[in-house]
């Protein structure tokens, strides 16, 4: 009987001992290990799609039955607006062609030259602290293989950061989103002579959807309503990505620092397409 | 049923609680929150197995809950592995013998070990901050867990009543016995062990 028991307690050891090295040696980037999930990502992976689709379908159905009260009330309002839009889709025409020529000569187009920009299905959501990254269904075989010199920006459709690529398996990549109170990146102010900061996630701030902005240097100009983007120093980021909004600057608890809350540009409640970029150096 | 059927058995119905539940977890929209807070179904079925069926069953389904709570969630792999391991067993361990078997007792379990988990991840939280220069104040981290708590609890519960059931009566067990128990032996009131 005693002879079972020091079993137990032995494998109970040796078990969490044997966890506790997987734990560490997976948090290291670029670890092997996440390779041990790729035979069961991509047995996962149509069965979640699936999934995903039915959640989609049944939210999509009551979704319908409240919108199409809705939608009697507003087709009557939409009437009445359709008139006066008619009139201003010739003028937004004309403004559309002034946007395009404006685009070409800022060269928006090329400022990412560098990069492949791959898009990605967001297949699950976080669970709660410390399981709180997401999963994206890009990975290796699609040429992402992060390291530790080498990870990925995520942003949306519109190019806003979203966040970066932690990991990646066979067959999906785990993305730690902005507003993670892991994630940090170097940020300016978008002016020709912005400060550097740092942009990170935070505990608190995090369920309202907002990040912050410390390290920002004591005579450097920050005021509420200014924009921030990636500076492309450290060089995983490259510069110019739109982070978010500074909607108010205020005193560290811990000293005299300055340090800003940020409202980022991108939603994080509704994503399930994302953008990864790839720069096409190593 | 053979032996080797039953083995077969309890693989097959285990292998589809553990996918369903990790996989509902990641993919259920937010507006299935309860309180702000979506039920966390690994836990609740690593801590429900350990219960109902013993501490063999509370260790391997927290260990293969885990996974795939690593596998779809996690930061890094091996910490829900660990965590839910110990879950299944410390429901089995330390309660089932004192409280005996009934539902009742299922739910104050699964919302005792809700709250240790909350505290494990502070703790977690605290001695390994995200990011090297940032420290949370415990006060403060312990804080936000206490406001969390009641909605998470409230989920895990509302989660696990039919839980309960599904294990106890199509669960990997044709009679719902559990798994350290010798045949015929009939404990506590035996609530789910229906014919």
């Amino acid at each position: 009987m005693r002879g079972i028991a020091r079993n137990r307690i032995f494998l109970l050891v040796f078990t969490t001992l044997l966890l506790v090295t997987v734990i560490l040696l997976s948090s290291l980037p670029g670890s092997p290990l996440h390779f041990l999930t790729s035979p069961i990502s991509a047995v996962l992976e149509p069965v979640q799609k699936t999934l995903l689709g039915a959640t989609d379908k049944v939210t999509g159905f009551f979704e319908s039955l409240r919108e199409g009260m809705r939608l009697r009330e507003e087709n009557r309002t939409l009437r009445e607006e359709n008139a006066e839009l008619r009139s201003q889709i010739d003028q937004l025409a004309e403004a559309g062609r002034q946007y395009e020529a404006l685009k070409e000569a800022f060269a928006l187009k090329e400022q990412y030259a560098g990069y492949t920009i791959v898009g990605a299905r967001v297949l699950t959501r976080e669970i709660g602290q410390w399981f709180d990254v997401f999963r994206i269904d890009i990975g290796t075989a699609d040429g992402f293989s992060v390291t530790e010199t080498r990870s990925y920006a995520v942003v949306d459709a519109q190019s806003r950061l979203i966040g970066r690529v932690l990991s990646t398996d066979l067959v999906s990549g785990k993305v730690l989103p902005l507003i993670h109170e892991g994630f940090s990146v170097s940020a300016k102010v978008n002016t020709p002579d912005g400060a550097l900061m740092r942009v990170r996630g935070t505990l608190d701030l995090k369920d309202q959807g907002l990040c912050l902005a410390d390290q920002i240097p004591s005579g450097a100009s920050l005021k509420p309503g200014d924009i921030l983007v990636t500076s492309g120093v450290g060089g995983l980021f490259p510069a110019g990505i739109p982070i978010g909004t500074v909607i108010s600057v205020r005193t560290a608890d811990t000293g005299s620092e300055r340090q800003a809350v940020i409202e980022p540009f991108a939603g994080f409640d509704q994503l399930t397409t994302v953008f990864v970029m790839k720069g096409e150096t190593p | 049923m053979t032996a080797r059927a039953a083995f077969w058995r309890r693989i097959l119905v285990y292998a589809l609680y553990i996918a369903v539940c990790s996989l509902l977890q990641v993919t259920l929209p937010d507006s299935a929150a309860l309180l702000g807070a979506s039920p966390d179904l690994t836990l609740v079925l690593a801590v429900l197995c350990g219960y109902m069926f013993g501490t063999g069953d509370g260790l391997v389904i927290g260990l293969a809950a885990g996974f795939m709570r690593d596998l779809l969630a996690g930061r890094t792999l091996g910490l829900g592995m660990l965590l839910l391991m110990y879950a299944g067993i410390a429901s089995s361990v330390l309660l089932h013998r004192f409280f005996r078997r009934n539902i009742l007792f299922g739910l104050v379990l699964v919302a005792f070990f809700t709250a240790a988990y909350a505290a494990v991840l502070v703790l977690l939280t605290y001695l390994v901050p995200p990011l090297p220069d940032v420290v949370y104040p415990i006060g403060e981290l312990l804080e936000r867990a206490r406001q969390a708590l009641p909605g998470q609890v409230l989920a895990n519960l509302a989660a696990a009543l039919p839980l309960i059931f599904l294990l106890a009566l199509l669960g990997p067990y044709r009679r719902s016995g559990r798994g350290d128990e010798p045949d015929g032996t009939i404990m506590g009131d035996s609530l789910w062990r229906v014919a």
